[in-house]
């Protein structure tokens, strides 16, 4: 086992490598660059200005050396823990993250407890109560979380709790906050932000984890070896969690696989509506903007947690089934 | 076998089961009777489809909807000797839970698909002991285990408890679906089709295993096959069902020597003999079996019967007439009143 976690680990590199590589390569595509946009930009608002000193800037930015020459600087720098500077607010790529990872774990980590915390347990009791009220109202939740895009029910949210209370919870923070350490009242001030995104993408994470659980509840419900366990005179209890629940995970630990990639990048377009100062939103700026260290950083973040939550989704599989275990 | 008791073990009485499904409600079982007395063997036979399986699961009231039992009665009468009516019990009592496995364990036709893949074979007899013995250890219910296995002839038992069910042979995983059964001394074995899915050699020897484990612990048998020449090794009595009816009944050697049904003459020709020659073995009987959601007007065989009688058959149902001692058919052939019938 532990061979075949190494294996996989070292496997990793050469994955991560192209993906860096492929990331960094789209970047380069567009004719222009970030100084060029940036350069324009500044002309549209009159400051013409700017024109002159793009060939400085490039030079500063190093953007004016070969692509392939900038890549190895940086996949070199890179190993060593320096990401390069984010080219639109001049601040070293690693704090621009770090400022966000905190508030993006939060929201998501949030969501994630409450979408496996609710959706496996209400999944469990709709297929051991196939068809009774309660599995049908289930299951019309499940078709309507599922149906509705988060983004959808968090503009909804917003609309109702604006209604509501006249607050606008657009953001994570209230503006007296921002940039503020973190004690209790800044944390009482996140919640009453962050429940609005949590309680969106949650609501559509609960209805697929919900669905998935029923779905293959029931499917092992129907297995021959559920009449042994029965006739065994086992507790029902017993059938449901120690067996039929186990033989069930299987699916859901696929979908935990995704779950790393989803506490730093899942909700992106919830992200980018509620405008909530998360990893997603700067990610789709970067690439809007060219700004190539910081957009391809986030792009191997979130490569990163691709793999390693594969890893540990295999890892699991495997510790759980013992025909994997004994390949 | 000390003292003899009036009442058998398990008592069936016009045992009704029920399926509600969207086409109707299908009647599997149809009014089945039958008992088993203490330490004999009872054997079930029939057709795919029958209801041998769905009978055999309502004797632990594991009918799962849209399937439930009807009506009729299954009483047991345990080594205490008092009466217990089992049809009285919910499903999800807690009575019901420990009357499984327990006074009345079951094996079933497929080893591999029977077993949870994701618990060694141990495991899976522990918690069996200890869902009925809570006050044993677990590793007092791991010697049991241990013990159980080498009863049913099992090399190593002890490097064997703890493999898992794919890491065994079909023949291994019976013998070891018969361990599980046994760990708690049932006073009744229900085998439902155990050696079907096994090679001949093998049914053999699970067919002997189960013989000698039987007369070692005194235990009765419902031996359900579809197979007259294996239930003609193991069982004292036969039950012949077809399309939810018990069609016949009797002591095994009455019914395989003067078969009194037309059905079971046809299975009995069917069955192969040096004599017959293969080809004409095939069209023993005639047409399909209906399934049950297209129940036959009248007698339920008429439709595939040689004998049947135009006018009478498709329009009565034949009751169980006596003919024999303890041998009963399903058929007007046998009906006393025949000649009034037929008018
Ligand atoms: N879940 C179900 N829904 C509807 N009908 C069912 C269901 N289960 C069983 N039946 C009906 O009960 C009938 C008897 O089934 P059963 O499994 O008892 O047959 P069997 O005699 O054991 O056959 P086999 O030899 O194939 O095991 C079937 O033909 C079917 O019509
Ligand atoms: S009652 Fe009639 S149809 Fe039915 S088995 Fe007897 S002869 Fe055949
Ligand atoms: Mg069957």
């Amino acid at each position: 086992m532990l061979r075949y976690i190494g294996k996989r680990l070292a496997l990793m590199v050469p994955t991560l490598l192209l993906i860096m590589a492929v990331g960094f390569g789209i970047m380069q595509l567009p004719a222009t660059d970030f100084v060029d946009q940036y350069v324009l930009q500044q002309a549209a608002i009159g400051n013409t200005g700017m024109m002159d000193q793009a060939e400085n800037l490039k030079t500063q930015f190093g953007l004016n050396r070969p692509a392939p020459e900038r890549f190895v600087l940086w996949v070199g720098n890179f190993v060593r823990g320096d990401f390069g500077i984010s080219f639109s607010d001049l601040r070293p790529v690693g704090a621009v993250i770090m400022e966000r990872l905190p508030m993006t774990l939060a929201v998501s980590f949030l969501a994630f407890i409450v979408s496996w915390g609710v959706g496996i347990p209400l999944g469990v009791y709709s297929a051991t109560h196939q068809y009774s009220a309660g599995d049908v109202g289930l299951t019309i939740f499940a078709f309507v979380g599922v149906g509705i895009p988060d983004f959808l029910l968090a503009i909804v949210l917003l609309v109702l709790a604006f209604s509501a209370t006249g607050n606008v919870f657009l953001g994570l923070s209230s503006p007296e906050f921002v940039n503020q350490p973190w004690t209790l009242a800044k944390i009482l001030d996140f919640l009453s932000y962050a429940w609005l995104s949590v309680l969106a993408v949650a609501f559509t994470g609960t209805a697929l984890i919900m669905r998935v659980t029923r779905n293959n509840m029931l499917e092992e419900l129907g297995k021959n070896y559920v009449v042994t366990l029965r006739a065994k005179g086992l507790p029902e209890r017993v059938i449901i969690w120690k067996h039929v629940f186990r033989n069930a995970l299987h699916p859901l630990v696929s979908i935990f696989g995704q779950v790393l990639a989803f506490l730093i990048n899942g909700f992106a377009i919830t992200s980018i509506v509620l405008n909530l100062p998360t990893i997603q939103t700067i990610y789709l700026q970067a690439t809007l903007r060219q700004d190539v260290f910081l957009a391809s950083t986030i792009l191997v973040m979130i490569a990163i947690t691709v793999v390693v939550g594969n890893l540990i989704s295999d890892v699991l599989l495997a510790w759980i089934d013992p025909r994997i275990r004994y390949e | 076998m000390t003292e003899p008791n009036v009442s058998p073990l398990l008592s069936v009485d016009d045992l009704v089961v029920e399926f509600h499904t969207e086409s109707g409600v299908v009647r599997a079982v149809n009014g089945v009777s039958f008992a088993i007395e203490k330490g004999a063997t009872l054997a079930l036979i029939g057709e795919s489809g029958c209801g041998k399986s769905v009978t055999s699961l309502a004797l632990l009231n594991l009918v799962r909807a849209p399937g439930k039992i009807a009506s009729g009665t299954i009483t047991y009468t345990g080594d205490d000797g008092e009466a217990r009516l089992i049809t009285d019990w919910k499903s999800s009592s807690e009575q019901m839970r420990q009357f499984r496995g327990a006074e009345v364990a079951m094996i079933f036709q497929e080893p591999m698909t029977s077993f949870d893949p994701l618990f060694t074979i141990g495991e899976q007899i522990v918690e069996m002991v200890l869902a009925h013995r809570p006050k044993t250890s677990r590793s007092g219910a791991r010697d049991i285990a241990i013990d159980m296995l080498g009863l049913v002839r099992l090399p190593q038992p002890e490097v064997l408890i703890d493999r898992y069910p794919h890491q065994l042979s079909g023949g291994m995983r019976q013998r070891v679906m018969i361990a599980m059964a046994l760990c708690c001394g049932p006073n009744l074995l229900i085998a439902d089709e155990p050696t079907t899915a096994l090679d001949v050699t093998t049914e053999s020897q699970i067919l002997d295993l189960l013989r000698q484990l039987q007369s070692e612990l005194g235990m009765a048998m419902l031996f359900i096959t579809h197979d007259l020449a294996v239930a003609s090794e193991v069982a004292d009595e036969i039950a012949v069902m077809y399309l939810g009816y018990v069609v016949e009944r009797g002591a095994a050697a009455d019914v395989l020597s003067s078969p009194s049904h037309p059905y079971t003459r046809a299975l009995l020709d069917s069955l192969p003999n040096i004599d017959t020659d293969p080809a004409s073995r095939l069209n023993a009987i005639k047409g399909m079996v209906p399934t049950p959601d297209e129940m036959p007007r009248g007698c339920p065989f008429h439709t595939r019967c040689r004998e049947a009688m135009p006018g009478l058959c498709d329009q009565r149902l034949p009751e169980l007439y006596a003919c024999g001692q303890g041998h009963q058919a399903r058929c007007f052939l046998v009906d006393p009143q025949l000649e009034v019938l037929r008018g």
